[in-house]
């Protein structure tokens, strides 16, 4: 398999057969990604094909930084084009700004680990579940996690408070659990 | 490890891939290629590296052309044979003639060439205007009446001693050779031209002179803006001491006269030949600004031609004609023939790079109605000889363009176009026939001769737009009434 660095080098020579590569190594990822913040298909398709665009056109702008950098770096170009698109549609702010102050319902304050634990649920189960969420949760769930943002900087890129953003995370935690929860109980 | 579940959540997901959409990479493409139209405006720009490749076979016909005119009046002639072999028998009949006959084909070729080269290499609008106007000129000056065009060719045959070939056929590569090569001597030669044109022409061509006079003046007839002119110049010459008739009747007693009034001709015309250029970038035969190929696979294409050299090779072929004619002698040895022609028109072209290309195939129909004005210079009871000059109004009835589209080998998909031409097309044309008569009332004709296409300002691209002067070789039988 040809190597980041080389397939980033083919890139800012505009190589077609480069694109087409990137293309097929992580149209997949890429897809699955942006589902995991836009529900619908057809939105999902247009912020990848934007994304795309923005990827071969600004490859310019990219550094290798060693092994998983670019791949970082697409999908990142991802994440903030579904950021953008959820800004862009969403009729009010789909964050819940400061709506939920407390504790998630009863269950909220002890999530243990054990309550996360995604050992035994497949993938797509998962991703599902995380698109099941709704939307506010969801986001800072996906920034947080995938994105690794630490709340200030969740809260800096919604535009949101700071504790909002971790009150939110952890009511999606929450209804996580109870998913995870009742899987594993199905399971049974 | 407070943050323990977000690193297996993240773990667990790194590798999770979905289902990427259906054609999105096409998209992608398609829409990147959108927003570089300069991939698409090349065209416009475009440089001819091969402005012209006249084929042997064109210069054959201007060849027969003068020929024709040199033949003696008595040899009977073979029935049907190919125009080589015609040819090739008149030189062996006639040996005294050659050095003559071969002067004067090789000037005929340079008027050809010259002619050529001002309408062909040309790269842009501005060019395209000025090769225009020079051919008006010379058919301004044959109206005018000083045969300018004879006196040409016989000025031009005394200062040319290139020409070396036995024959008309064997000339042909020499002939084609030298056509290219006038391209640079253009201005040099065409200023030898001028300055001998009026004192060589001689009495030899007299009877000739009057003869492509009148046609010249009926060939006018198919180019609009000329006809004021035209009939300005009958006016004058009815209005002189000599009348029209007089001068008809005149000519009329030197030699035999047909005694047929009418005549029906089938034709069929077409000189396998092509020109062909080559430009950077796509150049699809539709020029319009904002023109690009409808199909999807072209952006795809487009896109993977990126960083490629892109050329694009178009091929015109010469018209290949059919059709029917009527001609009616109004007065001794002259006649006018009308009728309905039938064009076909095809291009062919490549664009793209090595791997990536599509090939396109132009094809367009023309329905024209004919009108010219025909002069007997010989009437005999085998052969008949004449000269016709005349117009042609056409109209493309119908016409498509079919591409395919290459990728590495695999032809993706065929797309077809409907390619319309909304004006008409106007052309002139002047011929010398050269008529076997086979039986009583049937005869087979031969007829050579040149042919301009006037812009009517169409955006496609076809052989008459890009060699608007051309050779013609019409073939048929003529039914005498």
């Amino acid at each position: 398999m040809i190597s980041e660095q080389t397939l980033a080098a083919k890139l800012k020579d505009r190589d077609r057969i480069a694109m087409k590569s990137l293309y097929d190594l992580y149209s997949g990822f890429l897809t699955a990604v942006c589902s995991r913040y836009i529900l619908d298909s057809e939105d999902v398709r247009d912020v990848l094909q934007e994304s795309f665009i923005k990827i071969f056109s600004g490859i310019d702008k990219f550094e290798f930084r060693g092994p998983g950098s670019l791949k970082a770096w697409i999908s990142r170009i991802v994440v903030n084009e579904s950021l953008k698109f959820l800004k862009k549609t969403s009729k009010e702010d789909f964050i819940l700004s400061g709506e939920y102050e407390g504790p998630a319902d009863g269950i909220a304050d002890d999530i243990t680990d054990e309550d996360l634990d995604v050992e035994e649920v497949p993938m797509e189960v998962i991703q599902e579940m995380i698109r099941k969420l709704p939307t506010g949760y969801r986001t800072i769930f996906n920034l947080y996690v995938f994105e690794d943002k630490s709340h200030k900087e969740i809260a800096g890129i919604l535009g949101i408070k700071e504790n909002s953003s971790a009150s939110q995370l952890h009511r999606a935690k929450a209804m996580l659990a109870a998913q995870i929860n009742e899987y594993k109980q199905n399971k049974i | 490890m407070a943050e323990e579940w977000k690193s297996r959540f993240a773990g667990k997901m790194e590798d999770y891939s979905g289902q990427a959409p259906e054609g999105l990479f096409e998209d992608i493409m398609s829409s990147i290629d959108a927003q570089r139209p300069e991939i698409v405006v090349i065209p416009f720009f475009r440089r001819f590296a091969k402005p012209l490749i006249l084929t042997g076979a064109a210069v054959a016909a201007a060849a027969a052309v003068i020929l024709a005119v040199l033949l003696p009046s008595s040899e009977p002639m073979p029935d049907a044979l190919p125009l080589a072999e015609v040819i090739d028998t008149k030189e062996s009949i006639l040996p005294e003639k050659t050095d003559k006959a071969d002067k004067t084909i090789g000037a005929a070729v340079k008027t050809d060439g010259d002619d050529k080269t001002g309408g062909e290499a040309r790269t842009d609008g501005k060019t395209r205007i000025n090769a225009e106007t020079d051919v008006k000129t010379v058919i301004e000056t044959d109206v005018n009446g000083k045969a300018e065009s004879k006196a040409d060719v016989n000025g031009k045959s005394d200062t040319d001693d290139k020409t070396d070939g036995k024959t008309g056929i064997n000339d042909k590569d020499d002939a084609k050779d030298k056509t290219e090569n006038k391209v640079d001597r253009k201005t040099d030669e065409k200023a030898d031209v001028d300055g001998k044109a009026d004192d060589k022409s001689d009495g030899k061509t007299g009877g000739k002179k009057d003869g492509e006079k009148d046609g010249k003046k009926g060939g006018e007839k198919g180019g609009k803006k000329e006809i004021e002119k035209t009939e300005e110049d009958f006016n004058v010459i009815d209005n002189g001491s000599m009348t029209w008739q007089d001068i008809l009747l005149a000519d009329a007693g030197k030699s035999g006269v047909k005694e047929n009034r009418f005549a029906l001709n089938v034709f069929a015309a077409g000189i396998p030949s092509s020109t062909q250029s080559v430009s950077a970038g796509y150049a699809p035969m539709d020029t319009r600004a904002n023109y690009t190929p409808a199909a999807s696979q072209f952006a795809y294409m487009s896109l993977l031609n990126r960083d490629k050299e892109v050329n694009t090779s178009t091929r015109h072929f010469l018209p290949i004609r059919a059709g029917l004619s009527f001609a009616w002698y109004f007065a001794p040895k002259w006649k006018v023939e009308t009728g309905v022609s039938y064009a076909y028109l095809r291009s062919k072209s490549f664009s793209g790079s090595e791997n990536y290309y599509f090939d396109a195939r132009q094809e367009l129909h023309y329905i024209g109605i004919p009108l010219n004005i025909g002069y007997d210079i010989l009437n005999h009871k085998v052969v008949d000889l004449y000269v016709s000059a005349g117009g042609i109004m056409e109209k493309c009835v119908d016409g498509r363009t079919t591409s395919d589209y290459w990728f590495d080998g695999d032809k993706r998909s065929s797309d077809v176009e409907k390619t319309g031409i909304r004006p008409l097309q106007w052309s002139v044309q002047a011929s010398a026939g050269l008529q076997f008569n086979l039986v009583r009332n049937l005869g087979l004709y031969i007829e050579p001769g040149v042919v301009y296409h006037f812009k009517n300002g169409s955006p496609v691209e076809s052989s008459y737009t890009k060699q608007p002067f051309n050779f013609n070789l019409n073939l048929g039988f003529r039914f005498s009434l």
